[in-house]
């Protein structure tokens, strides 16, 4: 029990870091989510079609740049402190899901549309009742790819200033003190687990059973 | 002019316009030039989304919509129509049964859940939902297999019999188009080479063009079509022994007292046979069986039978004259 030592007896700290961690978390992967999906649609109507592939090959080869990466070149331009972190987060988070969302509603049958079209759906029903719904399970991969990555990457963010639960682990670092270590890789774990199948649960309600290959 | 109530069948290779001719009806692609109206109306006229939701329009299988189930699918154009719940839950039903499906085994399944031949019809009733005057179907049954694309012919016709849309069917299967086509429009290359009624188009090809996508047995499976009723003749003399041939004034007799009993030809009176044949067909049997058991049986005349009861003969010199 030595181990969950430090844990215990700073319990409140902890806890307060977790806090700070899941805000920082929150607050930049809603941006990701809420602008992500938002490119993602943009870039896939009918008249900007030509430069989807574009995105798809910038998105795709952005999303192989490390983490720290982005934050040490946000930290040059913005210097150090939370709006630094969650803007870091928010760049990183957003490549996965515009990528999902672009790809996702760019695999649709063309067919489908046709039919759609044929069947006298205004554009507007398009991609609320066709697009969107099919496109579901790849976002949903985007959101959930992104949440993890964020919850990851906010740890590291801590070195400009981010705070979370990544200030403790790096604390007990750089002190070579294992329970310190374990206060902070414990929650973060918690944290990054909880949150995907979190997410997971959505994504089985929301997801039409019509898309799930199993059956 | 597409005539109401009746397929009109485009057919003629890849690329040959067909499908293009499709959308340019619901405006899926718009024209240059010239005009298409419906009742004297431009389509121009008509609002676009208006217009398609008022033409039902089936492609091949995979135009199911994969996150919805049959009655989503099915239910699309009445939602967009606004029409209240209690109506499109009926209507759902009635179109399950119309194309021979069960409802309840099939309703809330997935298209993914269904075969092809299911999943085709169920594109034919999405199609019919919400009732359209006129029908466009683009090879609707090209990716079935042989055996059940000619179960889905039949149910498709005997829909069409009940219905009585005016359809235009894109195929380029020359049998699919004999058998469905009330009119047969051929293109090649974007030029329309003949466009006639079936038989008309059987009998006097305009060029080579349409005879060799015809092919040499367009006849025998245009008469693999034809029900046997379509083509009956009435000379024949019903008779109740052989005392009641005295004077020989028909070709075919028909022994018939309350059923149906046998029959001679003049021949087989002449040559005082005395057993009688017992071959005949059902009205609702093709012309195509009727020629294979007179073959069979090297005779020229074959009654028709409709609830037991002769209705008429066939007579093989006709035949081939209609």
């Amino acid at each position: 029990m030595y181990i969950f030592s430090y844990m215990f007896s700073n319990f409140d700290m902890v806890i307060q870091r977790t806090l700070e961690h899941l805000f920082i978390f929150f607050l930049s992967w809603f941006l990701s989510s809420a602008i992500g999906i938002f490119i993602g649609i943009y870039i896939t109507r009918e008249k900007r079609k030509k430069y989807t592939n574009l995105a798809l090959s910038i998105t795709g080869i952005t999303q192989s740049i490390p983490s720290v990466a982005v934050i040490a070149l946000i930290f040059l331009f913005m210097g150090i402190g939370k709006i630094t972190a969650i803007t870091a987060l928010f760049l990183y988070g957003l490549v996965p899901i515009i990528f999902n969302t672009t790809s996702g509603i760019v695999s649709i049958n063309s067919n489908i549309y046709e039919v759609a079209k044929g069947m006298g759906m205004s554009e507007r029903d398009i991609l609320y009742k066709i697009e969107i719904p099919i496109a579901l399970p790849a976002i949903f991969s985007g959101l959930r790819n992104s949440a993890v990555i964020n919850i990851a990457t906010a740890t590291v963010a801590s070195v400009i200033g981010g705070g979370g639960l990544g200030v403790i682990i790096f604390t007990g670092l750089s002190h070579y003190n294992a329970p310190m270590i374990f206060a902070g890789v414990v929650p973060v774990s918690i944290l990054a687990v909880g949150v995907d199948a979190f997410l997971g649960a959505l994504e089985k309600k929301y997801v039409s059973k019509g898309l799930i290959n199993e059956i | 002019m597409i005539d109401d109530g009746k397929i009109t069948v485009l057919i003629g290779p890849s690329g040959c316009g067909k499908t293009t001719t499709l959308k340019l009806i619901n405006r899926l692609i718009e024209r240059t030039s010239g005009d298409i109206q419906f009742d004297g109306i431009s389509i121009d006229k008509i609002d676009k989304i208006q217009l398609r939701r008022s033409i039902g329009y089936v492609i091949q299988e995979i135009g199911l919509f994969p996150h919805y189930n049959v009655f989503e699918n099915i239910s699309v154009v009445p939602k967009l129509l606004g029409w209240d719940k209690k109506k499109i839950k009926n209507r759902v039903k009635e179109l399950i049964e119309l194309v021979n499906l069960e409802y309840d085994e099939v309703v809330d399944k997935y298209p993914l859940e269904l075969s092809g031949g299911q999943r085709q019809r169920i594109g034919v009733a999405r199609a019919l939902a919400a009732d359209p005057k006129i029908l466009l179907m683009d090879e609707p049954f090209g990716a079935i297999d042989p055996i059940n694309r000619e179960i889905l012919q039949d149910v498709f016709l005997t829909i069409q019999e009940r219905l009585k849309k005016t359809i235009v069917f894109v195929t380029h299967d020359i049998r699919e188009a004999i058998k469905l086509g009330d009119k047969i429009a051929i293109f090649n290359k974007g030029t329309l080479e003949q466009y006639d009624g079936t038989l008309s188009i059987i009998k006097k090809p305009k060029n080579d063009f349409v005879k060799n996508l015809l092919g040499k047995n367009a006849e025998l499976n245009f008469l693999e079509f034809v029900k046997a009723e379509k083509l009956l003749k009435n000379n024949f003399i019903i008779v109740k022994s052989f005392e009641e041939i005295k004077k020989l004034k028909s070709k075919c007799y028909v022994f018939f007292d309350k059923k149906y009993e046998g029959f001679l030809t003049l021949n087989d009176v002449k040559n005082k046979r005395k057993n009688l044949r017992k071959e005949y067909i059902n009205f609702d049997n093709s012309v195509l069986e009727g020629i294979n058991i007179m073959f069979k049986n090297n005779i020229h005349y074959l009654p028709i039978l409709k609830k037991g009861e002769v209705i008429g003969v066939l007579e093989y010199n006709s035949i081939l004259g209609e």
